[in-house]
């Protein structure tokens, strides 16, 4: 349904230009939830944003690409165009429900505005304010806000962060979207509200059958929720596969390095929290090679210089590492073989 | 909402009491009498029956009594610089004139400053943004009254005289002075304005591009909300409530800081009544203008923080 192909998005800043993504691929099905893990700085929101077209077009280039949907490419629609998409055909939710919810304005009319931007009434022309208002107030009981009636008149500092990311839910979802891009909804909201609003995302997409993007750097939130998964790394998409592929048989090193920083139950308390040494690469001049190649403990002369080329590991399962060429000295070891066998080499 | 309201009107009868206290006790701390101020040559004996006449030879405390009694009862006494006419028929008739500079001024300055603040924020680095700067810079480092003999001279005899030389009228289009009709008020209102479109455009620019980057503006953005819907529903609104905040201040300062103008301009305003009737040491005078003017700025700034909760619903809660 929506398809990114070869994507690269440019910022123009005062130090150079920020090639942020650098040629990435996605695909995302009909009602399928895609997550997007990354630290940050790797493209992920850039990647995500770019769908929309939300960035400062005075300071941001399109470098190539295409962003499909439904085989049509939104990058070549004129500003118009793209307006009757945003908020109808597909919407989004934000990291921060604090600052992402006009202070000024009643929840109410927010909801009703986007209501009152793309939807027609029973008399087939705009809707009107009222049955815009009764159609938010069906929003907000559907994401659980009690009291909807009431709360429509109150304004966003009444409400608590997990109900403002409702409240963003309900106004994303107001026009029925069939995409919904979630960008790091449950980052800035406290763990056990965390929970809930996944939840509700998960219900959305059950009940209306919303395909979701959703970015993330907590591993956890993407077991819960996604079906998919794609890994992106210094502008560019390293694995993807579906959950059970990026949790269980992940073949790149940077994979594995997230999956090994999430604390895991029954941990001893005193033992330091595994982490990736080093930082992420400059993308005002990205390396030639695999970005991941300076912080990598499997890294080979190779990596530096040429840019893995794609696998395919399955139907589903993709990875971008010259650990998979068949040329590499060791070919198709999985990384715990070669963990073990490098743990052999120590002790012997 | 309501205490708070009845707990500022009470800090401003304070305030204005406290000013009033205050220039009562500088006024006669100054040297002179209304009827000596230097080589005056009134005598010893018409000056002592007139200081009797007066209360003045009265102890301070007790004149200050009187006046505290006189102003509860609304009366500001006579003017002994102005023939004697009551202070508060001075007020009634000359107010309205500076007023309606004032106000004019105060319209205009707000409406251009705000808009060209808001073209400036939208077309950052451009030309119009160059030329909100180079306004900014004249209407606060150019003095009014440089600036006033500027446009009187260009505007005014030399505008007329090209008229004049075209189409051998006497038609005027913008009056060098005098207070008379719509067209004797453009110049006088454009330069007290200029002060607050400088500033007021400045301070919209920086405001508005401060909103611009706030995350719910994205959020309007990706609801698919149009550019200009973006501007005036979400953008605008925000940014003004520094905006307000300046205003209030300024209401007080442009409607009674005009005595130079006026004096430039020949407008039969205020102004020239409180520099004069210091100089003549005109207390009753000195001091009736300084209540007013305090009863003014107090309830325009009181106005302002009222206002301030309209546009802003986060005030409203911080009872």
């Amino acid at each position: 349904m929506l398809e990114i192909k070869n994507l690269k998005v440019s910022f123009h800043a005062y130090s150079g230009e920020v090639q942020a993504v650098r040629g990435v691929s996605l695909e995302l099905k009909s009602g399928d939830i895609l997550a997007i893990v990354g630290e940050s700085g790797c493209g992920k929101s850039v990647t995500a944003q770019s769908v929309l077209r939300l960035h400062d077009p005075a300071i941001t280039d399109y470098k190539g690409g295409e962003i499909l949907l439904d085989g049509k490419d939104l990058l070549k629609l004129s500003e118009k165009e793209m307006q009757e998409i945003r908020g109808k055909v597909i919407s989004m939710i934000f990291q921060d429900p604090m600052t992402s919810l006009n202070p000024t304005m009643t929840i109410g009319n927010q909801i009703v505005e986007v209501l009152r931007e793309h939807e027609k009434g029973a008399d087939g022309k705009k809707i009107s304010r009222k049955e815009a208002r009764e159609r938010a107030i069906e929003l907000l009981k559907m994401v659980r806000i009690p009291n909807a009636e009431r709360r429509m008149n109150e304004y966003p500092h009444e409400f608590s962060g997990g109900q403002r990311q409702r409240v963003m839910i309900a106004m994303a979802m107001a026009c029925a979207p069939r995409i919904l891009i979630a960008d790091e909804p449950t980052t800035a909201l406290d763990v056990t509200v965390q929970a809930q609003i996944l939840e509700l995302m998960k219900e959305m997409q059950e009940q209306k059958g919303t395909s979701i993007i959703m970015i993330s750097h907590d591993m956890g939130a993407v077991a819960s929720i996604a079906k998919s998964v794609a890994v992106m790394y210094g502008g560019l998409v390293v694995e993807s596969g579906t959950v059970e592929d990026i949790f269980y048989r992940h073949e790149h090193p940077y994979t594995r390095g997230l999956l090994d920083s999430v604390p895991k139950e029954g941990q001893p308390k005193d033992r330091k929290l595994d982490s990736i040494e080093g930082t992420p690469p400059d993308l005002v001049k990205p390396p030639v090679g695999c970005p991941f190649a300076d912080r990598c403990k499997y890294a080979m002369k190779v990596c530096k210089d040429h840019m893995p080329p794609e696998n395919a590991l399955s139907e589903s399962h993709r990875c971008s590492c010259w650990l998979l060429d068949p040329d590499c000295p060791q070919p198709r070891l999985s990384l715990k073989e070669y963990d073990a066998k490098e743990g052999d080499q120590n002790n012997g | 909402m309501r205490n708070y309201i009845i707990k500022r009107i009470l800090l401003a009868i304070v305030t204005i009491f406290v000013v009033m206290t205050l220039t009562f006790f500088i006024m006669h701390a100054i040297p002179g009498t209304p009827f000596r101020t230097g080589n005056d040559t009134i005598s010893e004996e018409s000056l002592a029956v007139l200081m009797t006449r007066y209360g003045l030879d009265q102890p301070l405390y007790k004149q200050y009594l009187k006046y505290v009694g006189n102003i509860l009862r609304g009366d500001f006494g006579v003017s002994t610089s102005n023939g004697y006419r009551s202070v508060t028929e001075i007020i009634l008739t000359a107010f309205p004139i500076s007023a309606d500079l004032g106000i004019r001024a105060l319209i205009f300055g707000t409406i251009a400053g705000i808009l060209l603040g808001i073209e400036a924020s939208l077309h950052r680095g451009k030309a119009v943004d160059h030329l909100s700067t180079v306004i900014a810079i004249i209407g606060i480092s150019v003095p009014s009254f440089v600036l006033g003999t500027v446009l009187q001279t260009v505007l005014g005899l030399g505008l007329s005289g090209w008229v004049k030389t075209v189409f051998h009228t006497d038609y005027q289009l913008f009056p060098i002075a005098r207070w008379q009709s719509f067209r004797y008020t453009l110049i006088p209102s454009f330069v007290l304005g200029m002060g607050t479109v400088a500033s007021l455009a400045r301070l919209m620019r920086t405001s508005m591009l401060d909103v611009i980057d706030q995350d719910y503006i994205k959020t309007a953005k990706s609801k698919g909300i149009s550019g200009w819907a973006i501007i005036w529903k979400h953008e605008v609104r925000n940014a003004l409530m520094p905006v307000v905040t300046v205003l209030g201040r300024m209401i007080g300062g442009v409607v009674t800081g005009s005595y130079i103008i006026e004096s430039q301009f020949a407008i039969p305003g205020l102004g020239k009544y409180l520099v004069n009737s210091i100089t003549a040491r005109d207390y009753t005078m000195t001091m009736g203008l300084t209540v007013f003017y305090s009863i003014f700025i107090v309830a325009s700034m009181l106005l302002v923080d009222l206002l301030y909760c309209v546009i802003d619903p986060r005030v409203r809660l911080a009872k």
